[in-house]
């Protein structure tokens, strides 16, 4: 076997090792899937039922599709994803400017997610719940 | 004494050190440059900082738990329990911002003194990889004591790379180890905190010091002339650089020191309340020496703001390679480099400076006045 050749499947095994290696730790980084979360609305004080909501108020709560802020207004529950579309921090319902608002930079919303001040730029989604008697549920989500 | 050389004989016998030992006397007796004054001291100041953060950080390790449920309530033990442990963790705190300071001092000298010019380029490239891992450090480390700002200002932070174009997803959720910031990222930066960086840098300032010493400091004739020799050094009036030099370093420490344990005694880090993931308070800010990308991100849109860190770090290293190949070292003969820098300097401390006023009131010559998100002053009240 020549040099050449001899050097050539050092380098190809050499290869092959540091990959493994490379590979493996991806593996055992890459994200777990999170099972923690499900339809049901969580509080930090367990599922979130449809009474903790005062009338003009909003509550933020784990889901499985992420954090859902739900606001209730006179007639019903309305919901939006939580995280703000710009840098990820939590927007809040405020009742007095009827507004959706992040306190990191200070984004505004609507009710129906939509951008009224930047700096984000894209909406909120918005979350269809269904009310039950053990908790509020998430039915699904519209961009 | 007697005892003393007795073992280096016998050591000497066995490795054969003695050859080692008069390179390093040789090149620790060899002459400094006339011009090097008390800011060639501040590497040294480096050095000894990050010895204290080591010790400081080990003596936390101790008792610092890295978990969502506990690492809190580890940081209140410390703080309240554990005997001096305020003052461990205070001069930890501010050991971080001391260093963060002295190296932007160190890389300014450096700068000024065209110490990154041919032949020292390999020097100045690992001194800008030591300056990501100082903030990185500081970064990591933001997120242990798991309170309401570090937690929120690590989300907002670790939302940033998300813009990156196609892998920016993939990157934040590899960094923090899920969707959202939670014990995954915790565990994450601690071992990034106390073992990954550290190796990375023991690796790169152990290279650092040692091209250091190797090469010399730079003169500051033109690179196109040859460096002095040991003796026109002397002739020139230059001094050695132990025990002269080595003096001045240890003075610099020490007041280095005093500036860090008066301000860890009079001003403990404050430790807010727990994180709590699903309410994010008003005001989160990073450290001050992230506001300058903080304000920047609002008033351009993130996948701009992203890069112009990204891209200053790139000047950084692209500096001696392709910006500056001048064969000028003199500060005054290099007008339009300095000038640039220094307006980009400018540039990044106002926008510092705005990031911390923003969304504050200040009260300035019997005037309060509310800055808003964009660190604009609205004039409230007239204080008689």
């Amino acid at each position: 076997m020549s040099r050449r050749a001899v050097n050539a499947l050092l380098g190809i095994g050499l290869l092959t090792t540091l990959t493994g290696f490379v590979g493996t730790t991806l593996a055992y980084l890459w994200p777990l899937r999170s099972t923690r979360w499900s339809d049901l609305l969580m509080g930090s004080d367990g599922p979130l039922l449809p009474d903790d909501i005062s009338i003009n108020s909003g509550v933020v709560a784990h889901s499985r599709i992420g954090k859902v802020l739900v606001v209730r207004t006179d007639t019903r529950l309305i919901a939006v994803e939580a995280t703000c579309t710009h840098l990820g921090c939590l927007v809040a319902w405020n009742a007095d400017s009827q507004q959706i608002e992040c306190p990191c930079h200070g984004a505004r919303y609507n009710l129906r997610g939509e951008v009224l001040r930047g700096p984000a730029r894209e909406s909120l989604a918005r979350v269809e719940l269904n009310e039950q008697a053990e908790g509020i549920r998430v039915i699904s989500t519209e961009a | 004494m007697r005892a003393l050389r007795a073992v280096w004989e016998w050591l000497d016998q066995r490795l054969g050190l003695a050859p080692g030992l008069q390179v390093i006397v040789n090149n620790l007796s060899k002459p400094l440059p006339p011009h090097v004054n008390w800011l060639f001291t501040l590497g040294a100041a480096l050095v000894f900082l990050l010895g204290i953060q080591i010790l400081t950080g080990a003596l936390l390790m101790v008792y610092y738990i890295p978990s969502a449920d506990q690492a809190h309530a580890s940081i209140e033990m410390i703080v309240s329990e554990v005997p001096l442990g305020w003052l461990i963790r205070s001069l930890h705190n501010w050991g971080s911002h001391l260093i963060v300071i002295i190296t932007l001092m160190h890389m300014a000298r450096v700068f000024v003194y065209g110490g990154y010019k041919k032949p020292r380029e390999v020097t100045w490239l690992i001194g800008v990889l030591l300056l990501g891992v100082i903030l990185l450090f500081g970064f990591t480390g933001y997120l242990l004591p798991w309170d309401q700002v570090s937690y929120w200002g690590t989300v907002v932070a670790t939302e940033a790379p998300a813009s990156i174009p196609f892998v920016g997803s993939l990157i934040r959720q590899l960094l923090i180890g899920g969707e959202e910031v939670g014990g995954a990222t915790l565990g994450r930066f601690f071992v990034a905190h106390v073992f990954l960086l550290p190796l990375a840098l023991f690796g790169l300032m152990g290279i650092h010091l040692f091209l250091i010493r190797y090469q010399g400091v730079s003169s500051l004739g033109r690179i196109d002339e040859p460096e002095p020799t040991s003796k026109e050094m002397r002739a020139q009036g230059g001094k050695s650089f132990f025990p002269y030099h080595v003096l001045k370093d240890i003075t610099t420490m020490y007041v280095i020191f005093g500036i860090l344990l008066t301000l860890s005694l009079l001003y403990p880090p404050f430790i807010g309340d727990p994180a709590d993931p699903l309410s994010t308070p008003p005001g989160i800010k990073p450290e001050w020496y992230f506001l300058p990308a903080y304000q920047l991100l609002k008033y351009v849109p993130d996948i701009i703001g992203v890069q112009i860190p990204l891209i200053l770090f790139l000047l950084l290293i692209l500096l001696p390679l392709v910006i500056d190949r001048s064969p000028e070292r003199r500060a005054r003969r290099r007008k339009r480099i300095v000038g640039g820098v220094v307006v980009i300097s400018v540039i990044v401390v106002l926008l510092g400076i705005l990031g911390h006023l923003s969304e504050s009131t200040q009260t300035w010559f019997g005037k309060e006045y509310y800055f808003d998100l964009m660190g604009m002053p609205h004039l409230l009240i007239e204080i008689k």
